[in-house]
Formats: C-alpha cells, sequence, structure tokens
C-alpha cells in the first residue's frame, strides 16, 4: 500500500537521509527503530508533508501511495489521503472532554438560519451524534475510554488513546504512525496500547510503529526496520530476529581503532566520590525519575542512552540548573539540590551542552569568558581591597589566564578579547572546557562535549578531557549520545532509558549489550517475569 | 473533605474576601437596606451588559478586554447623533444601537488585527489601543461633528460652531430602556425591560458556547497551537471574540447612558473598561476564565463598595474621601492581584503537568522513591 | 452557496436599514410651536378666536389667546390637534396632521387649521431668528460645558 522507494533529505549539506526503501501492506504493523539521528523523525516528516521539508529543500526519492506517487504539501493532505499521526507530544485540548477532542474541528453540527447569514460556524454542535462518533472510534480501539472525561483528569495512557482515536475517526484512515506511543505509559497500559494496535491492524489499517522499547516493537510488530545513520540497515519479518540482534544493529557500528580507555586493572575503583541516590530531575524532554549510581574518585564515567531519555538531565539536574531532587554525595559530603552556586562550591563543574546558552557570555571576549565563574568562586583574577570589602578586578590577570588556556587547548582565535560568539563551535567548546578547567574542580561534568565539532576538534576536547583527568586526576562524568566517544575513553558506562539506569557496563562490552540497555532491556529487565524475548506474560 | 473545603475557599478568595468586607461596611455606613437594595437593582440593569461584554474574549484566551472602550465609544456616537435628530424614546434608543453596530464592528475589527499582533500581550495592547482611539474619537467629535458632519441642533455645539459639548443631556431618550416595564415589588422598582434584555444576553453567550465557532473559540482560549495543529483559524476566531465583545460593549454603554441620561462625552467611556473589568474580577472570575454568575455577582459586589465605602469611611475615620480612597485602593488594586495571581497560576500550572512525570509512571522496577513527599 | 448567503445578508441588510428608517419616523421628536397669531393669505386675515382650548393627542396643552405660542412636544408621525373655542366664536376643529419626519421644530398655525386650509399652510417649519437673541443663555453655560479636558 506505502511504498518508499530511496527517499533522501539533505539539510544544509547535512545529509539526514539516504536511499530509504520499504514498503509496508495494508493491516501490516511495521516497526521503525533507530536511535535518534537515525533520521526516523525526517522520515516521518517527509511522509506527513510537514512544511519544515519543502522549506529545506524537499526531499529525494519517492512516496509511493497504492503505487501512484504522492507529494504532500502539508499535513492535511495526508490526512486527506487516509495517513494518521501520532506524535510523541500530545495535541490535546486539556479542559475538552475526550469526545470533543476526539472530533476536534470535524464536529458534527446543526445547522440553523444564522447559518446562511454569518457563515458555517454559527451550526450548533450536535453532541449526541458527536457522542456516538466518538464512542465508535473508541471500540474500534477496544480500550476503556470514557468519552466524557475531561483530558486532564485522564491518565497518560487514556491521553494516548484519545490523540489515536482521533486519527481513527477520519474515516478514510488507512495508514497511522505512532510515534513513540508507549514511552509515558505505564506496563499494563503499554500492553493495552500493543492489544489495541493488533485490533487495529486486524481491521486492515496499517501502522508504522516508531519505538526504541525493542521488545515490544518484537511483540507486536509484522515486520521491522532499522535505520541507523539515515540509512536502512535491516528490513526483516519479525520472526527472523532476536533481540540482541536488533539491539546491535541500532546501535553498532565497527569500532575501528583501540580503546583509548584505561585496562581494567588500572581503573579506578573504591568508595564513592560521587554517590547519587534517587534523583530526579524535572527538565523538559529530559526527565529523570529514579536514578542512583556512584563514581569512584579519578574514574571517566559515561553516561549514555537515547535522546529524550534522560541522560542530559543528570549533571543539569545535580548542578542545580532546573529542579530536581534526592540525594548527592561529594567525597561524603552532601551537596544541595537546585543550588548552582552550592554545586560549584562544592567543587564540581560542567560544561554544558547547550554552550551557548549556558556555557557563554557571548558578548564577551575570551578572557571573561575563561576567568568569569573562576572570579565568582575562587577569586581568580581579583584584588582584594579595603581588607576585602572591595574586590577590585584585574584585567591583565584575566588576559593572562586565558592566554594560558588559549596556548593549552589551541583555540584559534584573533586575540583573548575576540568575542565569544564569534568563535567556531569547536573553539567555543574550548573555551567552555576551559572555563572549567580553571575552576579547578575536584569532579567536571561534561555534557555532549564533540557535539557540532569537526572531527579534528572532537580529538582534542577528548584529549584535553583525558590529559585532566590522568594529570590533576580530577574525576569526569561525561555526558552523550556517541557511544563512541563514551567506550573510546571512559572506565565505566552507565546507560539511562526513561529516566532510571538501565545498567552499567565496562567499554569493552558488546556494542549490543548497550543496545539492549537504551531500549529497555538487559539487566533493568532482569526483574521478575521479564524475559527478553517476544510473548511475555 | 477538608482540603476540598480549602480548594473552594481559595478559588473563590476574592469574591469572599469582598462579601467580608461589605459585610461589615454596611452597618457602619448605617444605610437603610431599601436604599441599597434599589440602588444595587438599578446598577445591576445599568451595568450588567457592559460586564456581559467581556466574557468571550475570555473564552477566547484574549484575556481581559481593556479595548472595549473602543465599542463605548461607537455607542456614544450613536447617541449623540440620536439626541442631534431628536429621535426619542425606546425607538431613539434602538436606532443608536442600529447607526452605532458597523462603527463598533469596524473598531471591533480593528481591535482583534492589533492584538493579533500581540499574542500574550493582549491586555496591555488592548489599555494603550484605548487611548489611542480615544484620540480618533476626540477627533470626530471634537471637529467633524458640526464641522463636516452636520449638526442640527446648536444645544449640543460648542459656541465655536463645531465640535460637541462637554455635556449632553440625553433628554429624548433618557430611561427610554427602563421605563418600558417597570414591575413594583415590595416597595423597589425593577427595570423589568433592561433585565429581559440581559437575561436575552447571557442566553445568547450560552447558547453561543455550543456552536461550532464558540467550541473553536474554547479551544483557542486554552492551547492555541492544538487549535492551530487541528485546522481551527486562529486569527480570525481572535477577532471574531473582540468584534463581538465590542459590539456589546457598545450596546451596553448605550444601555448605561440611557439610565444616566445624562452623556459626559469626553469621559463617559474612560472609565467603562476599568469599571467593568473590576467587577469581573471582584465577581470571581480570572484572566482565563469567566462566567455568568461571576458576571452578576461581580456587579453586585463592585456596586455595594462603591455606594457604601464613602458613607462608611465618613462614620469610621471621619472623611468621606478616604472611603472613596479605600473603595479605588481595593477595587483597582483587585485587577493588579488578578494579574500577578494568573501569571503566577499559570506557571504553576505547567510546573504541576510536568510533576505527573517524576517518580513517573513506569514499571515497578525497584523502589521509585520519586523525591519529596 | 455563496449566494444564498449573499441574499440572506442583502435581505438583513435592507431589513434593518428599513427598521432605522421606521425608528427613525416614528421616534421623532417634534416640537412643535401652537401659533395663534394671525395669517394673511391673499386677501384674507385669518384670526384665532379671542380664547381656545388647545388639545394635543387628547392631552390639554392650554388655553390660549391671540397671537401667542404654546410648546408641544410630541412623537412620531401623525397627531391630532384639537381646538376649542372658549369665547363663543366659531366652531371646533379637529385634524390629524402629518408631520415631516425630518423637522425637528414645527409650527402649527390654529388660525390656518381652523379655517381648514390645507396641510402645507397649517404645519410649517420653524426658522430660528438670528443669532443675536441667543447670546445671553448661552454664555452663562459656556464656562462648565465648554471646558473639554484634552489631558487625561
Amino acid at each position: 500500500m506505502l511504498s518508499l522507494r530511496g527517499v533522501g533529505k539533505q539539510y544544509n549539506g547535512t545529509r539526514v537521509l539516504e536511499g530509504v526503501s520499504f514498503d509496508v501492506m495494508p493491516g501490516q504493523i511495521v516497526g521503525l527503530v533507530g536511535e535518534n539521528g537515525a533520521g526516523k523523525t525526517t522520515l516521518m516528516r517527509i511522509l506527513f508533508g510537514m512544511g519544515v521539508i519543502a522549506e529545506t529543500g524537499g526531499y529525494e526519492g519517492s512516496v509511493l501511495l497504492d503505487g501512484r506517487e504522492v507529494r504532500f504539501k502539508s499535513p492535511f493532505d495526508a490526512l486527506a489521503a487516509g495517513i494518521g499521526m501520532v506524535h510523541q507530544e500530545f495535541s490535546l485540548i486539556p479542559g475538552f472532554t475526550a469526545t470533543e477532542n476526539i472530533l476536534l474541528n470535524r464536529e458534527s453540527t446543526r445547522p440553523n438560519i444564522l447559518v446562511d447569514l454569518f457563515g458555517d460556524r454559527m451550526s450548533v454542535l450536535d453532541r449526541a451524534t458527536m457522542g456516538l462518533r466518538s464512542r465508535k472510534a473508541i471500540e474500534r480501539l477496544g480500550v476503556p475510554l470514557d468519552p466524557d472525561t475531561q483530558v486532564r483528569e485522564m491518565p497518560v495512557g487514556h491521553k494516548q488513546f484519545t490523540e489515536i482515536a482521533r486519527e481513527l475517526d477520519r474515516e478514510q484512515v488507512r495508514l497511522l504512525v505512532l510515534d513513540e506511543p508507549s514511552a509515558v505509559l505505564a506496563e499494563s497500559e503499554a500492553e493495552t496500547l500493543l492489544a489495541a494496535m493488533r485490533k487495529l491492524a486486524e481491521q486492515g489499517i496499517a501502522i508504522v510503529f516508531i519505538s526504541h522499547r525493542l521488545r515490544e516493537v518484537l511483540e507486536v510488530a509484522d515486520k521491522v526496520v532499522v535505520l541507523r545513520d539515515g540509512r536502512l540497515v535491516k528490513e526483516a519479518e519479525n520472526e527472523s530476529l532476536s533481540l540482541r540482534d536488533l539491539a546491535s544493529l541500532m546501535v553498532g557500528r565497527s569500532f575501528e581503532g583501540s580503546s583509548e580507555a584505561r585496562r581494567p586493572a588500572e581503573r579506578p575503583s573504591g568508595a564513592g566520590f560521587l554517590e547519587v541516590e534517587g534523583l530526579w530531575v524535572d527538565m523538559p524532554g529530559e526527565t529523570v525519575r529514579d536514578l542512583s549510581f556512584s563514581v569512584a574518585e579519578g574514574e571517566i564515567f559515561g553516561i549514555g542512552g537515547l535522546a529524550g531519555q534522560g541522560k542530559l538531565g543528570v549533571p543539569n539536574g545535580v548542578m542545580g540548573l532546573f529542579a530536581a531532587g534526592g540525594s548527592v554525595r561529594l567525597g561524603g559530603e552532601a551537596v544541595p539540590l537546585n543550588a548552582p552556586r552550592r554545586a560549584l562550591e562544592a567543587g564540581m563543574a560542567f560544561v554544558s551542552e547547550d554552550r551557548r546558552g549556558v556555557g557563554l557570555l557571548l558578548d564577551e571576549g575570551i578572557d571573561w569568558n575563561v576567568c568569569f565563574s573562576a572570579m565568582q568562586l575562587r577569586d581568580l583574577a581579583v584584588r582584594p581591597l579595603l581588607g576585602g570589602l572591595f574586590k577590585w578586578r584585574s584585567d591583565s590577570a584575566m588576559r593572562a589566564v586565558a592566554e594560558e588556556y588559549v596556548r593549552a587547548l589551541d583555540i584559534k582565535c584573533t586575540s583573548v578579547r575576540q568575542r565569544a560568539g564569534n568563535l567556531s563551535g569547536g573553539n567555543q567548546q574550548k573555551v567552555c572546557l576551559a572555563k572549567a578547567f580553571a575552576l579547578e574542580p575536584r569532579l567536571l561534568f561534561v555534557s555532549e562535549p564533540t557535539r557540532g565539532i569537526d572531527v579534528g576538534a572532537k580529538r582534542l576536547v577528548l584529549d584535553e578531557i583525558r590529559r585532566v583527568n590522568r594529570e590533576r586526576g580530577t574525576t569526569i562524568v561525561m555526558v552523550s549520545s556517541e557511544l563512541e566517544e563514551l567506550r573510546l575513553i571512559c572506565d565505566r558506562i552507565a546507560i539511562v532509558d526513561e529516566g532510571r539506569l538501565a545498567g552499567i557496563l565496562a567499554p569493552e562490552a558488546p556494542v549490543e549489550e548497550f543496545g539492549l540497555l537504551m531500549s529497555g532491556l538487559g539487566g533493568r529487565a532482569a526483574a521478575p517475569g521479564a524475559p527478553a524475548a517476544p510473548g511475555r506474560p | 473533605m477538608k482540603s476540598k473545603l480549602r480548594l473552594l475557599l481559595i478559588d473563590n478568595a476574592v469574591v469572599l474576601l469582598f462579601v467580608a468586607i461589605i459585610a461589615v461596611a454596611i452597618p457602619i455606613s448605617a444605610m437603610p437596606l431599601k436604599y441599597l437594595a434599589q440602588e444595587i437593582l438599578t446598577r445591576l440593569g445599568r451595568n450588567a451588559f457592559l460586564v456581559l461584554a467581556l466574557l468571550l474574549p475570555v473564552m477566547a484566551g484574549m484575556g481581559l478586554n481593556f479595548g472595549m472602550v473602543l465599542g463605548a465609544m461607537a455607542g456614544q456616537i450613536g447617541l449623540i447623533l440620536v439626541t442631534d435628530w431628536n429621535v426619542v424614546g425606546i425607538s431613539g434608543v434602538m436606532l443608536a444601537a442600529i447607526i452605532s453596530t458597523p462603527v463598533a464592528l469596524g473598531l471591533g475589527w480593528v481591535c482583534g488585527q492589533v492584538l493579533n499582533r500581540a499574542k500574550g500581550r493582549e491586555m496591555v495592547t488592548g489599555y494603550i489601543l484605548g487611548f489611542f482611539m480615544n484620540g480618533i474619537y476626540q477627533l470626530l467629535v471634537l471637529y467633524a461633528m458640526g464641522m463636516l458632519i452636520p449638526i442640527a441642533t446648536p444645544g449640543i455645539l460648542l459656541s465655536r460652531g463645531y465640535g460637541i459639548r462637554n455635556m449632553v443631556d440625553l433628554i429624548g431618550v433618557r430611561q427610554s430602556l427602563d421605563k418600558l416595564l417597570v414591575v413594583t415589588v415590595a416597595g423597589l422598582k425593577l427595570p423589568v425591560a433592561t433585565y429581559l434584555v440581559i437575561a436575552a444576553m447571557c442566553a445568547f453567550i450560552v447558547w453561543f458556547r455550543g456552536t461550532k465557532l464558540g467550541q473553536d473559540m474554547r479551544a483557542v482560549g486554552q492551547d492555541r497551537a492544538v487549535a492551530t495543529a487541528s485546522g481551527i483559524p486562529v486569527e480570525r476566531t481572535r477577532i471574531m471574540a473582540i468584534m463581538i465583545s465590542t459590539l456589546l460593549a457598545c450596546y451596553g454603554q448605550i444601555i448605561f447612558l440611557q439610565n444616566l441620561g445624562t452623556l459626559n462625552t469626553y469621559n463617559s467611556h474612560e472609565q467603562t473598561g476599568m469599571f467593568s473589568i473590576a467587577a469581573l474580577l471582584i465577581g470571581g472570575a480570572s484572566v482565563s476564565r469567566a462566567s455568568i454568575p461571576n458576571v452578576i455577582a461581580g456587579v453586585v459586589l463592585f456596586h455595594l463598595m462603591f455606594v457604601v465605602s464613602p458613607i462608611a469611611g465618613k462614620n469610621l475615620i471621619g472623611s468621606a474621601q478616604l472611603g472613596e480612597f479605600f473603595r479605588q485602593f481595593i477595587s483597582y488594586g483587585i485587577i493588579a492581584v488578578s494579574l500577578v495571581l494568573f501569571s503566577w497560576k499559570r506557571k504553576a500550572d505547567v510546573a504541576a503537568s510536568r510533576e505527573a512525570l517524576r517518580g513517573g509512571s513506569a514499571p515497578a522496577s525497584g523502589p521509585s522513591k520519586g523525591g519529596r513527599a | 452557496m455563496i449566494r444564498r448567503r449573499l441574499v440572506a445578508r442583502s435581505i438583513l441588510a435592507a431589513s434593518i436599514a428599513a427598521l432605522a428608517v421606521l425608528l427613525f419616523v416614528r421616534g421623532k421628536g417634534h416640537i412643535l410651536y401652537l401659533d395663534t397669531n394671525a395669517v394673511e393669505l391673499g386677501e384674507r386675515r385669518l384670526r384665532a378666536p379671542e380664547l381656545s382650548a388647545v388639545f394635543v393627542d387628547g392631552k390639554d396643552a392650554g388655553e390660549m389667546g391671540r397671537a401667542e405660542r404654546v410648546i408641544a412636544e410630541v412623537a412620531g408621525p401623525r397627531h391630532e390637534i384639537r381646538v376649542e373655542p372658549l369665547s363663543g366664536e366659531g366652531e371646533a376643529a379637529a385634524r390629524s396632521l402629518k408631520l415631516p419626519a425630518a423637522w425637528t421644530e414645527i409650527v402649527i398655525s390654529i388660525p390656518a387649521l381652523l379655517a381648514g386650509e390645507a396641510d402645507e399652510l397649517v404645519v410649517t417649519r420653524f426658522a430660528a431668528p438670528p443669532e443675536s437673541a441667543e447670546s445671553e443663555p448661552n454664555s452663562f453655560q459656556q464656562d462648565e460645558s465648554e471646558v473639554i479636558p484634552l489631558a487625561q
């Protein structure tokens, strides 16, 4: 019914998709698997006719519906052709009932005389018919959803069902794309969802099920498609795949070169230097629910996981940038949360993933950026006057410190007074690193250290992190979405999935182990009754 | 149960506060209850329609329509012309309404266009737009009328020959609607015709909520992004809300002025927005939620304060002026508090909705301590 | 579809316009100056009785002698004026007069009415006398109602 042939896309020279081809039959459930950045989102945007695709140069290849090529100019075109999409973020009106949301902007109405005078929208809503329609859609789905409950009072799962029911009310729907529908669901709700999907497939509706929960994908999909780095790496019938296969396909790349991590025997161990317990962080998009881990002194500890699963929330929460709770201890002493200054004073520093937003004073020079935090905390480049009543800043001292780091990190600039906002991405990152180093922290959080940096600079940044660890004994906690770079220099790597710790692995562990952890399986699922195979109880 | 009561108290804090203040002020003022009752009944008829005009923009998520003063100006233009032509009685009131209608709709459309370009800042923008329109109104009334627009009745023109006088006596239409049907109950005179008009408007608003346009407005008011995604024409819907509100404000001002009987050409409309909004908020409405009970309760409470405070102030402190200051302080302080509360509550709601994600929904693997209690 | 709406809206607009005209005519307030001044018509000179009682729409407007003017305010196009001589001259006369909607101040000539003259001679438009007569009362009012608060 739906065929993709050689679909590709690039944004401003960055290739995001290349030569993706696969088919979807009516009534078939196709699982679409891949890390973020693998191209899933872009593929769905193309399929659904999102404006951003056309605005950035369109796409290559063709999309065929019933054998005929289609090019959707807007989501409404796709809807009219029978393609419905349920996004990850709910598109619901909180104060409306399920019925009102299901029929949003497609309500049944009764005309009256005012329609002739003032237009269609003066017709009165026919609530009886609306109720019938919404009940019908809910029945198709087969879930216990009360049509008259207000959305804001529904459990999350029911909100998901309301969204799906909305797509179903469209008479002509033939293909449904579900984008990570079970991400926010509890076990039982997820089960109901899978059952509902099967029911829909029986009715002839094809489903593209995007999920990182490989177990669920294998449980319900007829066919699985794996994307990695923009290419389709596997298209196979469900029966022929195992979880391990899938996990390694999703994550693995050939591992070139040797790891530069320490050999197991040399890795620091011992009593927890950084102890995190029961951490939760309210960071939109990277929520941490309940995380506990322990880092040894002098260790390079990596934190990985798929995007949006919570790994970025860890350093942001510990350093007080977002609301957080739980307990954090450094070197045995408790560090208060929700207080960035206290975290800094305790000896922790943070190189944020949001270089431009959090990391730099874009309008100030390199000298200011490098020295600013250390100036606040350690009186770097500052002279106390009148017995400490006033603190006088020394611009020359600032410049000297900055120049030292410019040399050490090989920061390409015109002078230490150059505006940070004018530097290249790589050099900006080095300035952020320098700022953290200037604090001489005991523990350094580095978040997405090489994102958006060219290859040569990547090397340098990683080398610098390692050097600081080896030479100064600084404990490093490195958060990254690139598994390769974590495996390159970390002593241990933790994987965060859905806001919780999925497991901790050694860098030399086989790649599919990482994949399994990222998809919510492996160590954690060793809990009651959940073997890593389809058809669990 | 206890927390439910607490919730009820918090939600209606403003109304309860005002009831408490008034309950204390009335005995202090020693005013006869019958007099107060009559005042309230009269003022209800005079002001309720204006406050009703504020409901639709709140429903559409545009906050409190400070731009309703544009509608008031339109109504006044109609009344000036009708007075000049000497059309009297209920016919005069209706004719004023008819000729003001296109003016009000036009001004409402302009207001809607402006507010659409100031999303998130509608209230302040409406307020300033009111000042701007006041200038245009004065251009019309102080210059064009008599100069470009022929005014036949010299009695309402300034002695220089053009421009309307400061005070226009609306003798022709004075009390025309109110006196149309009067029922006396227990010695109290009820302007039943006016009440019927107000009731009709309430019925219209209730009916309107059940139309497609009303549903669209509700959706737009709750979440503009979702409404846009579902294909609702958000911009047009908002403009319609403002246009209807302006039109209702126009009619409301006509009702208001026919009761007073005198038009203060350059001042009557100024306080319209403030008073109506203060009344609505005192009735328990908020920037995002307002309903008909808020309107009635608000008008009653606000105007009770109006009437009672000066006398209570005089009896209590010895100065009626202080009582008046107190009234102003409380009434307008309410607007400030409401606006702050609204902003704070909106942030709290967003944070609360994210709280639902904490300690989360997922499987019982391991203890889920989830942080705070 | 659109034509239907156009037709419906045109009908609505037309009805409202018609209503407006109706309201204007029916609601128009007229100030009647009941005038008993003698009127010259060609060679004839029409005079009012020495004393008469005048009724407008059944309500007593007052007793008038000769060369007097009494004000009566009415609203609407058609009204009945009845004159009853009280001094025994001539007979009572009553007429239903149609007042032109555009005129606010109207002079009703009682003598002409009694003589049975045509409507155009009975109902005439009031013309205000030249400015000089007006200034006094207005200048008193000027102070209050002329001050326009331009600054808020």
